[in-house]
């Protein structure tokens, strides 16, 4: 316990020297309400529909709010609108009962995440995501749904897993990567430098950031690219292995 | 800025661990992964914009194709798990028994002292090593091992 003490003052003597009680403070609050929110939900605690409607309203007034009120230019506003549209596609996944709207909902925050890519100056990884995550992993989750699921909600779909634990792991993890990555000082950059252009070049343009890229991918990750390649071989035959129905499992399943 | 990314990342990387910790849908679980994975890619691709590089880019793909082979042999599991009951539930199989099978009496794992003694025939017949008997061979074998008949008529002869 005394190594406990030592560590609390320290961390307040530190907070107060350095004034990040009132970020923290915004920044602890900001995450109790969400997570509160989403355990009231989860719980059959907030049954309301006008409040739910309240909520939704109140997420898409801060991100309007934030936009509007963001220092950048048009690029960095666009960008932050995808990045609460993504939110919001992420939190529909997790709060929707029936898979298929969960599933809808990560396709949607994947699109969102994929246009922040293209925004940034990423558009091979843009549209690489946009093939193999919106495309081909989400069409497989929805095979294997419209193969497994039945036509009425489960109750496995119904029933929740602690979601007050588990609400409060991510409000912590939340809070705490939030306020060491808003700190003042982390990243060296200047106002200028923090909204300088987005597609600004690593080259001048589009098909050379790619070309770029590739060049990248082929001389310096050459390794890690082969290995992917081996790793990919090995999943496929793998995962038809594995889904082989062989004769013995075939007799003896009911 | 990147610490809006950062942020932006953090979050849907939070959203995806609820997810996994609150479902019980065994696709859904896996669905929740894959946001985890993407909420570490779009922070990956904004150090790659922060630093004018291409290590997060790279870095970023490899990671999709991790994600992909991870959902490929996830979702060949899911299938064949289903085939053997049909139920989406993870905490079905929290228990790995089959109600089916009757449980397992348990087993001694005391060791015995000495060895249980071996059954063994009454032995037949001579030693031959305490009564050795000359080879005594029938008649009718020296009969058929003595020179032929064929060739005992030109036995003489030779």
């Amino acid at each position: 316990m005394t190594a406990l003490s030592v560590c609390v003052a320290q961390v307040t003597a530190a907070g107060q020297a350095a004034q990040v009680w009132p970020r923290a403070a915004v920044i602890a609050a900001v995450v109790a309400v969400a997570a509160t929110g989403y355990w009231a939900l989860q719980a059959g605690v907030l049954r309301s529909r006008a409040l739910v409607l309240a909520g939704i309203g109140l997420l898409g007034g801060v991100g309007v709010v934030v936009v509007v009120r963001s220092p950048g230019g048009l690029e960095h506003r666009l960008l932050e609108a995808l990045s609460f549209v993504a939110i919001t596609g992420a939190l529909a996944f997790v709060v929707l009962r029936g898979p298929v709207g969960a599933a809808l909902g990560f396709a949607i925050a994947v699109l969102a995440m994929c246009g922040s890519f293209f925004l940034q100056g990423a558009s091979f990884l843009g549209a690489a995501t946009m093939i193999v995550y919106a495309g081909a992993t989400i069409i497989i989750f929805l095979f294997v749904l419209m193969f497994a699921q039945r036509s009425r909600l489960q109750p496995v779909d119904l029933r929740l897993v602690r979601p007050a634990a588990a609400a409060i792991i991510g409000a912590v993890v939340l809070a705490a990567v939030v306020f060491i990555v808003t700190a003042p000082g982390v990243f060296a950059e200047s106002p200028d430098e923090a909204y300088r252009s987005l597609s600004r070049e690593l080259n001048p343009s589009s098909y050379e950031r790619v070309v770029g890229l590739g060049r990248a991918m082929l001389t310096d990750y050459l390794l890690t690219v082969e290995l992917a390649g081996a790793l990919l071989l090995v999943a496929t035959v793998g995962a038809i292995a594995i889904a082989q129905r062989t004769a013995d499992s075939s007799e003896t399943s009911s | 800025m990147i610490s809006t990314m950062l942020v932006f990342g953090a979050a849907i990387f939070v959203i995806g661990l609820v997810g996994f910790l609150t479902r019980g849908s065994l696709i859904l679980m896996v669905l929740a992964l894959e946001t985890m994975l993407a909420g570490v890619i779009i922070n990956l691709v904004a150090f790659s914009n922060f630093h004018n590089n291409y290590q997060g880019q790279v870095w970023a793909i490899m990671i999709l194709t991790v994600a992909a082979c991870e959902a490929a042999i996830a979702l060949a599991l899911i299938v064949s798990l289903y085939r053997r009951k049909p139920s989406l539930d993870a905490h079905e199989w929290a228990q790995l028994g089959e109600s089916a099978v009757p449980p397992l009496e348990p087993v001694s794992l005391e060791v015995p002292a000495a060895p249980p003694p071996l059954p063994t025939l009454t032995p037949a017949g001579l030693d031959p090593l305490v009564d050795p008997q000359p080879l005594q061979v029938s008649d009718a074998l020296a009969a058929s091992t003595a020179p032929d008949a064929k060739h005992s008529q030109g036995a003489a002869d030779v």
